[in-house]
């Protein structure tokens, strides 16, 4: 279910408008021009990039698949990963990545399968473009001399690859002598630094690490002798102060720096001094910040940058406390991609009495369920309230698994607050055709807030209307069942004549928390969303594997916006009224497709879909006739159904020219009052949009 | 009225019993045997799971506590008439006084019924478990040699007691063979020769157990010991062992067909066409000129692959427990370790106490596929030691001296690893719990602290008292790897041996039992002291077992060794299995299948999970489903679909008619009939052929159809003989 209304979400958000699926190449050297082709859908001469790499785009004539552009980027442009979009009058597109880089590039030349024929890579430092495509396995050559030293490092994950690489190199005799598949500090990146035993050739390997076929398949390799950090400490900073950071790797004495962390954002990209790696990108928090070891109690809130060195650490920090006062304690590792700390958070009394922990236990949901992929275990929070007698309290931090290490470092923010959640927004951007609808879907993370949020986007251009965003309560029944609810809808509707948005939609949640205050967060937009294709990438109904997308949160971007062109027909849904019965209740509704092209064919399916529901059933949904306008369909809830204000919105399938296309209702909102499956008071709140 | 008159018939006939004077009589010396005897503990009776008509025992008497407290308490305790004592149901139901749905299982007045009846009339005593439990059993004699079939032996059983007393409980005790064909025992404890061979007897009385080995010899006259050149410890303890069972071992094989079994054994590979020639070519001595091939064989990637596949196998690297990425993760860890021969006591404990990120230490992944204690219990030890305890999570085990109670100290060892998701898609954090791992018996709900299988009496690897918390696990690590382990070392030597030999010298390999005796018990101690003294170097033992002669024997069979299969007198043809058959049929035909999760130059041999291929020809074959750790798993028999497969399969004929396939290509190079049929022997069947069988192949070359055709149907002629589907 989730998953379908995921990419429900997705294809009624972007169905119409341009789509990027290939930059050529996925990077270059700073400073160089280069020719960088557009590949995609509905691409059309003129489209207007949209980009913060800086440097010149001049359009060139295009002579083979795809658009090109002739970029002249600026010398000074720093090594990283830039966002590149396209802008029609038909809408914007999906966002790709590209990276400059310190070195020359080039490209991989097939066919490189196997040792006997490795690509000859005559020199280095160089970054090689390549790409890999189920089973393949990519081979160059280099020499080198003994004793000299050479980093070879596959960027691939980390500028929005679908590819999890895996570098192996092999000596001359054809025998494996070094292998890396996720290294420090680069995620599921792969480095490996070696020095050669022997003068002589050495075979650089890159494969990924299922062969599975994926549609962003790219990768970069660097090959040079450079320097490089694993990791990073502190993680982050507090807003507008300056933090001295140290980079540690391995092979070389720590390198330490001052950064400024900025007014605005919630990341920094921080490189290290004279290293041609793509930069960290640090935390940046509102809260003042200590680093640990921390003498005496805690001040409130706080954010505590700590790093578990050793094996079998444990940093312990002491707080004092009133009775009946409520902490949120937020531990930030891995979530940063800075850190290889699976965190344990426990909180001990005065006595040295265990009084609760966080990240022993798998999550309540797993976070990225809302993609439907496999579960994932983010980094853990802890909501606690000081008992009875308790003034002083103990929070130890560790690694789960007993580890440590330069790379282990972490940031704990400590704050009193019992009640909060984070919200983010699927999918990346949305293009709303004229005269229609798109869908949103909002995910809520909940942490200690399990009433009904409201969602919704307040500041509109003229003509979009919002509606929708309901996310009902949680509550845990009496066999601690926790009944989840951590996702709702959004429509966004426009006029045909609506105004362009001039900058990026901004979603809110509203909260009322318990004190009566209300709480409002901002939904962080993915920035980017690459799928990552589970298994081997084959089709095959046995694979289990899911894997959570590729999303670039750190792009800072809410919700981009577009109208795009107008759908053949709109529709519409309305309540026809209610029947209760033994084990539930009935709802019936009547949706209406309209349109003005005489010649269009009614839908072949219509769905209806309530998010977040519990136990409900949509049923009899059918036309009024064959090939009829209008029908009916019928939601039934039992008595499980948890009572709360939800969203019900149908879609219906056309066919336009042999394409399928997909439209939406705008959501209309549906009621379930307390008591009103037991006592037959449910209502629907009429709607007709 | 009926029951009430056989009562009292059952009464009367009591009143004589009760005139005598009674010894003293306690249920754990003298009643629970009875009801072992007469079968009311028994699985098909008050023994089942759920007892029987509504009463409960513990299986085969596994718990005299339980049996003693059902007897007196179930039914409030009417089971006894105290003052009465043949009125007692526990007479009448088995005398069928009154209706026994189990029948007749104690005649009235008979030993038994005397023995019950003066309990009863004792008050039902249970006993001291300090005196009257038994300690030992001893059989006499405690060694069977019959010369020929047909002779008998009776067998005595003497309990003995922890008072120090004794008793003769043949009549009690259960005495079974594990060969009856060989040598069959009676009710009554006679031992009848059946036919020329081995076998054992298992003697069972309250929980102990003890075994009697059974020679039953040839009679045959004429046998004269011909020695064989021994190469090692191994020809001196099966020479040892089959003179004296008057069996001739078979010579050792010629060059080519050790080069092959070699090479598949080894590496499992067919060896080239060239390796063929060089090693028949090469002058050196028969034995140097072997051991050189082995240790050649040995240091090749194939090898590493080769049992990189063995462990993938036994440790269940399949992505259905792991993921997609996790399965090569845990391949390329074995293998690494299989590559660095990293001996077996490390291997073992870096899975043992593996912790942290499944992406990052893929040893992990050896919890990740079981994930819950006890089926990681069941898995350590089956594995590891060669023991099997998935019975005794219900019950005592009923063929060894496991009880229940030690199935849940054995899991106490597990119940700290726990697990968690991982940030990454499909990685998962094992780790040792804090708090909240304690095992409870399921019975009674008592929390089981951490105890050995067997006690050991190191101090460095028994710390008293064992650790109660995380670190339980390093104790468990320390304890199994030890040299004073009795199973570990032990179960490895035989497990390498049946790799080799076709079968353990304990088989199955992974249930070593007192019911299961080895077939060589000097041969397994002297393989488990080498592995020990060699601080248990893999390579080495195997070195060793394939430097045999033993190993190294002809499958031919001579008139003196020709009915064992028991004692390694000579090579038993094994099928390939069907990884090797594959990449065989690859090497034959010169073109490999290609799948799509796999690069293409990749060996079945190579891959790391049972989901390439699925479904095809490797399943087919018997390639295991990588789901339980037990050896059986794979299967290397041979079927009619296989056989159908091998005659009309599409893999093989495509293989053969393949256009950048051998025969193509040793055409289009234009061979003479005699090089094309050499190198069609040389890649099937690792030798040249015979003059006749030359002779046969260019006549039938110049049949009907052309050369290239006739060239496929010799070439599949091959590939279907057993020459090429078994290692011989």
């Amino acid at each position: 279910m989730n998953k379908l209304l995921l990419m429900l979400v997705c294809q009624t958000a972007l169905a119409a408008g341009p789509v990027l699926t290939e930059l050529r190449p996925r990077g270059a050297q700073q400073g160089k021009t280069f020719t960088l082709t557009l590949i995609g859908r509905e691409l059309p001469a003129g489209s207007k990039i949209v980009t913060t790499l800086p440097g010149i785009f001049t359009p060139l004539t295009a002579t083979g698949k795809g658009l090109p552009f002739l970029v002249e980027s600026k010398s000074d442009t720093a090594v990283g990963t830039y966002p590149i979009r396209v802008e029609t009058p038909q809408g914007i597109s999906n966002i790709l990545l590209f990276t400059v880089g310190a070195f020359p590039e080039i490209g991989e030349e097939e066919s490189n399968d196997t040792i006997a024929t490795a690509q000859a890579v005559k020199s280095t430092p160089i970054t090689v473009n390549g790409t890999l495509t189920g089973a393949d396995r990519d081979f160059f050559r280099v020499s080198g001399k003994a004793g000299e030293h050479r980093v070879f490092e596959v960027e691939a994950r980390r500028c929005g690859s679908a590819i999890d690489p895996v570098l192996e190199i092999y000596d001359a005799k054809g025998q494996l002598v070094a292998r890396d598949e996720d290294a420090p500090g680069i995620g599921v990146d792969a480095r490996i630094d070696y020095t050669f035993p022997h003068e002589g050739d050495y075979f650089v390997e890159v494969h990924d690490a299922r062969f599975s076929r994926q549609e962003q398949n790219f990768y970069r390799l660097k090959m040079g002798s450079y320097p490089y950090a694993e990791s990073v400490f502190p993680l982050g900073g507090q807003r507008g102060h300056s933090v001295d950071v140290e980079f540690v790797s391995k092979s070389a004495s720590p390198v330490r720096t001052t950064v400024h962390m900025p007014s605005e954002g919630d990341f920094a990209a921080v490189a290290m001094p004279g290293s041609p790696v793509l930069p960290f990108r640090l935390a940046v928090g509102d809260y003042p910040e200590v680093v640990a070891p921390v003498n005496g109690a805690l001040p409130v809130p706080v954010v505590v940058n700590g790093r578990i060195a050793k094996p079998a650490q444990v940093d312990r920090f002491q707080l004092q406390v009133n009775p009946g006062e409520s902490f949120l304690f937020e531990l930030q590792s891995r979530e940063l991609e800075l850190s290889q700390l699976d965190a344990l958070i426990t909180i001990y009394d005065a006595k040295g009495k265990k009084l609760v922990s966080a990240g022993d236990t798998p999550p309540p949901v797993d976070v990225f369920s809302v993609n439907a992929v496999g579960r994932t275990s983010g980094d853990p929070y802890l909501n606690f309230k000081v008992p009875e007698d308790t003034h002083e309290i103990t929070v130890a931090v560790e690694d789960i698994a007993q580890r440590g290490g330069p790379d282990f470092g972490y940031r704990l923010t400590v704050r009193k607050q019992a009640e909060d959640f984070r919200l983010s927004a699927t999918p990346a951007y949305v293009n709303v055709p004229r005269g229609g609808t798109a869908l949103i879907q909002v995910n809520a993370d909940r942490r200690g807030y399990d009433g009904p949020i409201h969602a919704t986007i307040p500041l509109l251009p003229k003509g979009w209307v919002v509606d929708g965003g309901y996310i009902a309560e949680e509550s845990v029944d009496p066999a601690n069942q926790r009944s989840f609810s951590r996702r709702g809808i959004l429509t966004l509707t426009v006029a045909p004549d609506a105004e362009m948005p001039k900058s990026d939609l901004v979603i809110v949640g509203e909260a009322k928390l318990s004190d009566g205050s209300v709480l409002r967060r901002h939904a962080a937009g993915l920035g980017v969303l690459i799928d990552v294709a589970g298994g081997t990438g084959l089709p095959d109904a046995s694979s289990t594997d899911r894997q959570k997308p590729f999303t670039a949160s750190w792009l800072e971007m809410a919700m981009p916006a577009a109208m795009t062109k107008p759908q053949p027909a709109t529709i519409e849904i309305r309540s026809t009224g209610h029947t209760q019965m033994a084990e539930g209740d009935a709802y019936k509704f009547e949706w209406k497709v309209v349109t003005t092209n005489k010649m269009l064919a009614m839908p072949a399916s219509v769905s209806a879909d309530a998010p977040g529901v519990r136990d409900i059933r949509v049923i009899d949904v059918k036309p009024a006739s064959k090939g009829a306008a209008t029908g009916t369909f019928t939601v039934t809830t039992t008595r499980a159904t948890t009572p709360a204000t939800y969203d019900l919105f149908v879609t219906a399938n056309l066919m336009v020219d042999g394409q399928r296309e997909i439209i939406t209702s705008r959501a209309i909102p549906f009621e379930v009052l307390k008591g009103a499956t037991d006592e037959g008071s449910t209502k629907v709140t009429s709607g007709s949009r | 009225m009926r029951v009430r008159l056989k009562l009292l018939l059952a009464a009367a006939s009591a009143v004589a019993v009760s005139a005598q004077t009674p010894d003293k009589v306690t249920f754990l010396r003298d009643v629970a045997p009875i009801l072992n005897k007469v079968g009311c503990t028994s699985g098909t009776c008050h023994g089942a799971a759920k007892g029987k008509n509504g009463f409960k025992l513990s299986l085969r008497g596994y718990d005299p506590d339980f049996d003693y407290q059902a007897l007196l308490y179930d039914l409030s305790g009417r089971r006894f008439n105290r003052s009465d004592p043949g009125r007692s149901l526990m007479l009448a139901k088995p005398t069928q006084e009154v209706a026994h749905g189990g029948g007749l299982r104690i005649e009235p007045g008979s030993k038994y019924y005397t023995t019950i009846y003066n309990w009863i009339s004792q008050g039902v005593p249970f006993g001291d478990p300090a005196k009257d439990k038994v300690d030992r059993v001893e059989m006499q004699p405690s060694d069977v040699e019959l010369a020929k079939p047909g002779l008998e032996q009776q067998i005595k059983v003497i309990a003995h007691y922890l008072d120090g007393g004794v008793r003769d409980v043949t009549k009690e005790a259960v005495i079974a063979s594990n060969v009856p064909d060989t040598a069959d025992v009676s009710s009554d404890a006679v031992v009848k020769g059946a036919r020329i061979g081995e076998a054992t007897l298992l003697v069972r009385y309250e929980g102990k157990f003890g075994t009697v080995p059974v020679t039953v010899l040839n009679p045959k006259p004429g046998f004269a010991w011909k020695a064989l050149p021994q190469n090692n410890y191994i020809d001196q303890l099966i020479d040892a062992k089959l003179q004296r069972l008057k069996i001739q071992p078979s010579p050792a094989v010629d060059d080519v067909t050790f080069l092959r079994r070699a090479s598949e054994d080894l590496t499992g590979e067919l060896p080239t066409s060239e390796e063929v020639r060089a090693f028949l070519a090469d002058p050196a001595p028969f034995h140097t000129k072997r051991a050189k091939m082995i240790d050649n064989l040995m240091a090749r990637k194939s090898y590493v692959d080769h049992w990189t596949l063995k462990w993938g196998d036994l440790l269940q690297n399949n992505r259905k427990y792991l993921g997609d990425k996790a399965v090569w993760e845990f391949r390329e860890w074995i293998r690494e370790a299989v590559a660095a021969n990293k001996h077996y006591d490390v291997f073992v404990r870096e899975l043992l106490l593996s912790r942290g990120s499944s992406n990052e230490n893929p040893a992990t992944n050896y919890y990740r596929v079981t994930r819950d204690p006890k089926p990681t219990m069941e898995k350590t030890t089956q594995l590891f030691l060669g023991v099997r305890m998935v019975c005794t999570q219900c019950h005592d085990h009923p063929f060894e001296r496991w009880t229940q109670n030690q199935y849940y100290e054995m899991t106490s060892f597990f119940s700290t690893v726990g697990l968690r998701p991982g940030f990454e898609s499909g990685e998962e954090i094992v780790y040792d719990k804090r708090d909240d791992f304690d095992v409870h018996h399921p019975k009674d709900d008592r929390v089981m602290k951490p105890k050995f299988l067997v006690a050991a009496t190191t101090a460095s690897i028994a710390p008293t008292p064992l650790p109660d918390d995380a670190n339980r696990r390093e104790a468990f690590a320390n304890w199994i790897t030890s040299k004073e382990n009795p199973f570990f070392a032990k179960s490895m030597a035989n497990r390498l041996w049946s790799y080799f030999l076709g079968k353990g010298i304990i088989d199955p390999v992974d249930d070593i039992r007192a019911s299961n005796p080895p077939s060589n018990e000097a041969l397994l101690n002297a393989l488990t002291k080498d592995f020990k003294d060699h601080d248990f170097d893999v390579r080495h033992l195997i070195r060793t077992i394939v430097n045999s002669r033993v190993y190294q024997a002809s499958i031919a069979v001579n008139e003196w060794n020709q009915t064992d299969n028991t004692n390694f007198s000579h090579a038993i043809p094994r099928r390939l299995n069907a990884e090797q058959l594959m990449d065989a049929l690859t090497q034959a035909t010169g073109v490999r299948p290609s799948f799509a999760e796999v690069p293409a130059d990749t060996t079945a041999e190579e891959f790391p999970d049972p989901h390439v291929g699925k479904d095809g020809f490797l399943d087919l074959f018997g390639r295991p489903p990588r789901e339980s750790v037990s050896e059986s798993e794979r299967k290397t028999d041979l079927s009619l679909p296989q056989a159908l497969n091998l005659v009309n399969g599409k893999t093989i004929s495509d293989a053969i008619a393949d256009p950048d396939g051998r025969i193509a290509k040793v055409l289009i190079g234009g061979a003479t009939d005699r090089a094309l049929l050499a190198e069609l022997y040389l890649a099937t069947l690792s030798r040249l052929p015979t003059s006749n069988e030359l002779d046969q192949g260019m006549t039938y070359l110049h049949g009907d159809g052309g050369r290239a055709s006739r060239a496929q149907d010799l070439l599949w002629a091959l590939v279907n003989s057993k020459a090429f589907l078994y290692n011989r």
